[in-house]
């Protein structure tokens, strides 16, 4: 029964991610869906010695005698770097440090830095191997820490030093003009904090509490996050009169793209057409758009559709 | 290896770079992003949802590979790219709803829609974690015990996940012919 429906996921699977849009030069390979993986099957002996190479890593661990030992794999330092194991195919996406990821001094003195005022673990054998893992952050403190221990410093008071991290700190103080931040790629990765109103005195306020250079900019924003929280309850609660049109309620969000600031609500229905009947429900406010999502799922008979295509002299067309 | 290489360069410009060989395969790493990335940005966006999103995971995911290759020898590219981008995947929704982020435009999973309807709703029902562990496992072929590796979790939490995924796929699909 499982296989089955391993199959037949896969078989579904496999259509929808031939589906992902791409433009022509990321598909150059012509869209093919490569399968690495069942290609690159390890043998049982790869994976044998990785599983050893891991236990390894967990006794290095213990025996440096940090209290902020991690405890899974997403927290555990590259393998190769902790263990000095010799190389094999390994599982782990850490790699050794090459000479692109072996940090300065004056990297690891400022690592050392951070990480102490953080209370996180801060010997340079650590520094190293983080420096060497891939999955560790830069972007939000200068130096590289390991998911969990960026999880660490944010969980900690609000002394955290991200540009977006003391923006949002800031923001929630204010929660009647809060609307939110994102970050501006185009602009070299910008902080664009939004608020609804005040705008001269928050800006004042976020340049007081930013380094100097920080790359930030305020915007103004139709609606605060506050009243988007409201908007969302007052559509919720109106769920149930969703079928009374022969529609779903499926969702709420809020919508603060460019062409619109508000709430979206993502109704099933046999078609878009319901939309403005919604939007009328609830006063065709301008801080609502109503979206279809998709029909109802189909309860009733399935079976086969069948097409047979013939040209003009009547002729069947292959394909 | 040239630091001034730039990843456009890399991974599909018509600008030609002359790369140091992979020690191991003699796999370029310009020819391994062309080779790598299609099938990567798709498997990101079933666990995303957004092929825009994806498509940025992706180039972040190569972005790293840029800076550490050429990788070891034994690594295998492929599965070091998967691993680097699921986790990708995972933590920055994670740290998006820290900042309390907004979007600056819909996402967009139409093609989903238009595809499957049905699967992708149910997809679309699970977390994040649930959808990678659902394309590694049953898409790709990796066992939970190596799910439990890439992603960093316990094995019983994989498990748990593919269990209730599965399900929910289930019903789904369980009514046709």
């Amino acid at each position: 029964m499982t296989d089955d429906l391993d199959r037949r996921l896969r078989v579904r699977l496999e259509r929808l991610a031939d589906a992902v849009p791409m433009s022509p030069e990321q598909a150059e390979d012509g869209g093919a869906v490569v399968r690495p993986r069942l290609a690159t099957r390890p043998s049982l002996g790869a994976l044998t010695a990785r599983v050893g190479a891991l236990l390894v890593v967990a006794v290095v661990i213990v025996v440096g005698g940090s209290d902020r030992t991690p405890t899974t794999g997403a927290e555990s330092p590259p393998a190769v770097v902790a263990t000095g194991a010799p190389p094999s195919p390994s599982p782990s996406p850490s790699a050794s440090p090459t000479s692109q990821t072996e940090p300065s001094a004056e990297q690891i003195a400022a690592s050392v830095q951070f990480r102490s005022f953080f209370g996180l673990r801060a010997d340079e054998e650590w520094i190293r191997a983080v420096y060497g893992d891939p999955t560790a952050n830069y972007y939000n403190f200068g130096v590289p820490l390991l998911p969990a221990e960026a999880d660490q410093v944010f969980a900690k008071s609000g002394t955290t030093i991200g540009t977006p991290d003391i923006v949002a700190g800031y923001g929630a103080t204010v929660p009647e003009d809060w609307a939110g931040l994102y970050i501006d790629q185009a602009a070299g990765g910008r902080v664009v904090a939004l608020f609804k109103a005040n705008l001269a005195e928050h800006e004042q306020a976020l340049r007081a509490l930013l380094p100097v250079d920080a790359n930030f900019e305020v915007r103004s924003a139709t609606w605060s996050t506050q009243e988007l929280d409201t908007f969302m309850t007052q559509v919720e609660g109106e769920r149930d009169w969703f079928p009374t049109i022969g529609t779903s309620f499926y969702t709420v969000e809020p919508g603060n793209v460019r062409d619109f600031a508000g709430v979206r609500v993502l109704f099933k229905g046999p078609d878009a057409s319901a939309a403005d009947a919604i939007e009328a429900h609830f006063g065709s406010p301008p801080w609502l758009r109503a979206i279809w999502y998709g029909p109802e799922e189909w309860t009733g008979p399935r079976g086969d559709l069948e097409i047979y295509v013939r040209d003009t002299a009547g002729r069947p067309v292959a394909g | 290896m040239s630091p001034a290489r730039s990843l456009d360069e890399l991974t599909g410009g018509s600008v030609e770079v002359a790369i140091e060989p992979a020690r191991d395969n003699d796999q370029t790493l310009a020819m391994a992003a062309a080779e790598h990335r299609p099938w990567l940005l798709r498997r990101l966006a079933l666990v995303v949802g957004d092929a825009a999103e994806a498509e940025d995971l992706t180039q972040q995911a190569l972005l790293r590979a840029v800076e550490r290759w050429p990788l070891p020898e034994g690594y295998d590219i492929a599965r070091w790219l998967a691993v680097v981008g699921m986790r990708l995947a995972i933590d920055e929704r994670r740290r998006q709803r820290r900042w309390g982020f907004v979007p600056i435009r819909d996402t967009d999973q139409s093609w989903a829609m238009a595809t499957d309807p049905d699967l992708w709703r149910a997809l679309d029902d699970l977390d994040r974690r649930t959808r990678a562990a659902l394309a590694m496992t049953v898409l790709d072929g990796y066992t939970q015990d190596e799910v439990t590796e890439i992603l960093g979790v316990p094995r019983g939490t994989v498990a748990s996940w593919l269990a209730r995924g599965k399900a929910r796929i289930r019903v789904a699909l369980e009514d046709e012919p």
